[in-house]
């Protein structure tokens, strides 16, 4: 009698459960299909960061084309509120001489760097001899014209890995078409790898705010770099864009205002860094370069047991697969900007400049 | 009573040595799929800010929860628990989908950038998106593996009353 009692109640809670299972069945079922399905969208829509060849994109939008006039932001040559740390530290907390200038041999290595390890570098990329991943999937823009020039637009964090490792290529490449008269070094977050870098101005590193301007002079392009900051003893971090653009504004600049305003109605922000090299758009880094072979997991790194001497050290005299790496990622750069220039920068006369052109469809 | 009908449900699953050894095996596999999407973000690189711990429970709880939607499938006699059993695998693999992406959400987010362009969102969401997921990560992460071991107790519990009423039938038979 007891048995059968507990047999039924239990018979009821059963059917119970059974009810609430069809909802609970039908839902994560639909769930799961939806899922399944945005996620291979998104998997096949995404751009093959491995594939070398790149194919541009159709742009369906309109954009706006910019051709103003205005004053370039000249950011200030020191921070008093975050100053120059000279202590040392362990690699993946060391903060050593963060914001301090490079020195004229230090700055020598980026400005007056051989044309010919650029070809080499270049030769490499399209024979591919080189063996870390170099390759961008630009967005055709119209080129952001400011006093008569094309532009290089930059946003980044100085919190973020990929943008630390990407200045490095970034500046080799802007080299070419003018000159630093001061560069900063710098870090990413200790969170992000604490990889040694350079930064474009003194960085607020210790606060959540936007750093705007360069030391760059050039006479065939501008280069407005917008770096997003956050502490840098925390992890990646990225103030949301409308916050990024109150800061931008209220900068009072007209440049930076209008790249900013530029960079949202592209309308594919995915993340840092984010570059525009006269009329290419890329999306993230154009080369994943973390040492001599492609790294596989955040404790395989060698750039982050790295100083910035040993990296200056590495592209004053290219030699192995992280230098070279660079120079080819800052080739991909340089093409974009001499196709949109139309040659006309010394630089483009290379051989390989030419044929990362032609090969990579620029 | 029900949560003892839940531990021994449990006992009786992962005391199995070939359910003991599925659930092992989920959890590499969950585990591999997890750095998968999470590296779509960083060109394939594991590169996440989320303690290995936070990894590893996350991908624990989703073989967990698949390994007894598979035990209730498995020895489940109506249709209906079948499929509700079903709906705990792809909740399993979901959880685990999701957990990668927001894992995955660092200095770009490719993957969670694209799914939100195609239902309409605009730059200044994605951005936003990209900012608060970097920022809340680990809470989020608890949100999956908190949804996975609901879901996993839930499904003991089917399996608790199905041997309790077993059992029951069992003895009066006999």
């Amino acid at each position: 009698m007891k048995q059968s009692k507990i047999a039924q109640t239990g018979m009821r809670r059963y059917e119970q459960i059974l009810k609430r299972l069809y909802i609970i069945t039908y839902a994560s079922m639909a769930i799961g299909i939806i899922a399944i399905l945005i996620g291979a969208y998104a998997l096949f829509a995404q751009p093959h960061t491995k594939v070398v060849y790149v194919t541009q994109n159709a742009q369906n939008r309109t954009i706006p084309a910019y051709n103003i006039k205005s004053q370039l932001f000249v950011p200030p040559a020191a921070l008093q509120i975050d100053p120059v740390i000279t202590t040392g530290g362990q690699f993946g907390n060391r903060l050593t001489n963060i914001n301090s200038l490079l020195n004229a041999t230090e700055l020598a290595v980026i400005n007056n760097a051989s044309n010919a390890y650029f070809e080499t570098a270049g030769e490499m990329l399209l024979n591919r001899t080189i063996v870390n991943t170099v390759s961008a999937s630009p967005t055709i823009v119209p080129p952001f014209v400011v006093n008569g020039k094309p532009s290089v637009i930059y946003l980044g964090s100085i919190t973020c890995i990929f943008c630390g490792e990407n200045r490095w290529a970034m500046a080799l490449a802007l080299s070419r078409f003018g000159s630093f008269s001061r560069l900063y070094k710098g870090y990413s977050s200790f969170g992000d790898g604490d990889v040694p870098t350079l930064y474009w101005s003194p960085a607020h590193y210790n606060q959540s705010t936007v750093d705007l301007g360069s030391f760059y002079n050039s006479t065939y392009i501008n280069f407005i770099p917008i770096e997003d900051t956050d502490p840098i003893t925390g992890g990646f971090a990225l103030q949301p864009m409308q916050t990024m653009q109150q800061e931008v504004n209220s900068s009072g600049n007209v440049a930076y205002q209008d790249a900013m305003k530029f960079i949202i109605e592209i309308n594919n922000f995915q993340g840092t860094p984010y570059t525009i090299w006269g009329g290419y758009n890329v999306a993230g880094a154009d080369a994943v370069d973390f040492g001599n072979t492609p790294p596989t997991n955040a404790a395989s790194l060698p750039l982050a047991n790295m100083t910035h001497a040993d990296v200056l050290g590495e592209l004053s005299k290219p030699s192995d697969q992280f230098a070279w790496t660079e120079y080819a990622a800052a080739d991909l750069y340089i093409a974009m900007t001499c196709k949109t220039l139309n040659n006309t920068a010394p630089i483009c006369s290379l051989p390989a400049i030419k044929g990362i052109e032609s090969t990579y469809g620029y | 009573m029900q949560k003892r009908g839940r531990v021994n449900a449990a006992k009786a699953i992962f005391l199995r040595p070939r359910f003991a050894l599925f659930a092992l095996a989920a959890g590499m596999l969950y585990y591999a799929l997890f750095q998968f999407v999470a590296g779509i973000g960083s060109h394939g690189i594991f590169l996440i800010t989320l303690p290995e711990y936070a990894v590893a429970a996350a991908s624990a709880a989703s073989a967990v929860l698949l390994t007894i939607a598979v035990y209730t499938t498995y020895n489940a006699g109506r249709q209906e628990v079948k499929k509700g059993a079903v709906g705990g695998g792809v909740v399993s693999a979901v959880s685990t989908f999701i957990g990668g992406m927001v894992a995955g959400c660092g200095c770009s987010a490719p993957l969670l950038g694209t799914l939100l362009y195609a239902v309409g969102v605009n730059v200044l969401g994605v951005s936003s998106a990209i900012s608060y997921i970097g920022k809340y990560q680990m809470p989020i992460i608890g949100i999956v593996i908190l949804i996975d071991v609901l879901l996993s107790y839930y499904y003991l519990g089917v399996s608790a009353v199905r041997c309790r009423v077993n059992r029951s039938r069992a003895k009066k038979r006999g």
